[in-house]
């Protein structure tokens, strides 16, 4: 067999070729792949339509049956449990200035990585990179990348992916961030932080890269070594972090209303032009009804 | 079995333009029955790749060299229709089949065993492959205990691809290569 071996040099050439374009695509060139994708949507969209149908059979399935065995007095502690979730979720401090945009999972393949889904909503809904996603209160991940109709989400496991977070019982914050094993941890907490297994964890909103209070998992295991500055503490996340099917994208709230602009009235000829604002009306006249009417009123509740 | 050139002669078969074009939009289709239909006849969430069942039986009748750049597209354009990193599969593709163009020599014993080995391995590269550069490029964990059951069942899924497309390439392409004899 002689070398190289026919054929070699066309590879190696090709294999260079595809390191650059892996290389060009990790540092966000090929914004146009968006485009094409969202050509390609339509298609993906009826053979996902296709597979859907075929879950919703089996769920329906599976659930007629569920319900036939179960009766209403095997539910009840079921039902205690997320009544007392639920209870707990209504006391922690939290306020939402965003809207919730329920997305769809329609991708969560390992080749995307294994840490990472694509959702059925994209810049045409006003997504965009580096918004919160949520599944119910739980935080999930946020969003990497933007496409016109569908989303690449990176989920908590990444290895890419940190949090500023606390621990409401403690006091103490730190920063969450997910070993090369897709183990949740949290670093940077001081021995002295009195840490228990089955602390809650929520989201700190420091850096401002993320909402305050939404909660992240519990604490699964806390191990103060020996020597060491900061305690060894690791998460376990929601479950529904692991096969997300229904997610919400916080997009931020509308913004306030901008400032009118002055409006120069040029209809009286001989006296001087009126300028109006809502800040300081002119006199209202007999007549006049833009100047009777209310106030713009302030949109979505918000500033108020 | 299907009919390939002698390897000793390292000579490619000539490919008229007509040929070229017809192996790019059949890459094309399957690229798109692979995103679309991949999914809906998955086996607890695993797909036979139709893309390198096709690749392999390319590279069986037409040689490496020439399926290169074939191999180049038609991962790239899997990869631009999906959130992959853009070149992941053209890399994994090319990888795979100058590997498998250079165990063609074995493929003149007509054993099923070989077509099921070659495919195995194929696929148990493709996969690190990708792995691989997702591990450099996001530092993803390259090891899964899902491998362990999922490689088995994607290459015995491929076998079925390559045996399903095996007959249609050559059928397309029958008539087409010009071995220069």
């Amino acid at each position: 067999m002689r070398f190289p071996p026919p054929g070699f040099v066309r590879l190696v050439i090709i294999l260079s070729l595809c390191v650059l374009l892996i290389t060009l695509d990790g540092l966000g060139f090929f914004k146009a792949r968006y485009v094409l994708n969202y050509l390609f949507t339509p298609l993906e969209r009826l053979a996902s339509a296709l597979h859907n149908i075929q879950d919703a059979q089996k769920q329906l399935a599976e659930l007629s049956a569920e319900s036939s065995s179960k009766d209403k007095s095997s539910m009840e502690p079921e039902l205690n449990q997320e009544n007392a979730l639920l209870r707990q979720l209504l006391g922690v401090p939290f306020s939402l200035p965003f809207t919730i945009l329920p997305a769809t999972v329609i991708d969560s393949s390992t080749q995307l990585g294994k840490h990472y889904i694509v959702i059925d909503q994209g810049s045409l809904s006003g997504a965009s990179p580096g918004q919160t996603v949520v599944s119910g209160k739980y935080f999930i991940g946020q969003i990497d990348e933007v496409g016109m109709a569908e989303s690449k989400v990176k989920l908590l496991g990444a290895n890419s992916l940190c949090v500023a977070v606390y621990l409401p019982r403690s006091g103490f914050p730190g920063i969450l961030r997910a070993r090369p094993d897709g183990v949740l941890e949290v670093y940077y907490l001081p021995p002295r932080a009195k840490i228990k297994v089955g602390d809650l964890v929520y989201t700190s909103g420091l850096g401002g890269s993320f909402p305050r209070g939404l909660l992240i998992g519990e604490v699964s295991r806390v191990e103060n070594i020996a020597g060491e500055l900061f305690l060894d503490c690791e998460i376990t996340p929601s479950p529904s972090l692991y096969s997300p099917t229904v997610v919400g994208v916080l997009l931020p709230a509308s913004p306030p209303l901008p400032p009118v602009p002055y409006i120069v009235d040029q209809t009286s000829e001989n006296s001087s032009p009126k300028v109006s604002s809502p800040e300081s009306p002119s006199t209202p006249e007999p007549g006049d009804a833009e100047n009777t009417s209310a106030p713009p009123k302030a949109i979505n509740g918000f500033g108020e | 079995m299907i009919k390939v050139y002698s390897p000793s002669s390292d000579r490619a078969p000539a490919i008229s333009a007509r040929a070229w074009i017809v192996i790019y939009i059949l890459a094309l289709v399957i690229v798109l029955a692979q995103l679309t239909l991949g999914r809906l006849i998955s086996i607890w969430g695993v797909a036979p790749s139709f893309i390198l069942a096709f690749m392999i039986c390319l590279t069986f009748q037409l040689g490496a060299r020439s399926v290169l750049p074939v191999a180049f597209v038609t991962g790239f354009c899997a990869d631009l229709f999906t959130y992959n990193l853009l070149g992941s599969s053209a890399f994994a593709l090319c990888l795979v089949v100058w590997l498998v163009g250079l165990s063609r020599n074995i493929i003149y014993r007509k054993n099923l065993w070989l077509y099921l080995a070659i495919i195995a391995s194929s696929t148990l590269i493709n996969a690190l492959v990708i792995r691989l550069i997702y591990w450099i490029y996001l530092g993803e964990e390259i090891f899964s205990q899902n491998m362990l059951w999922k490689l088995p069942l994607e290459s015995l899924l491929n076998f079925l691809a390559l045996m399903l497309l095996l007959p249609l390439t050559k059928r397309i392409l029958k008539g087409r290569l010009n071995y220069g004899e």
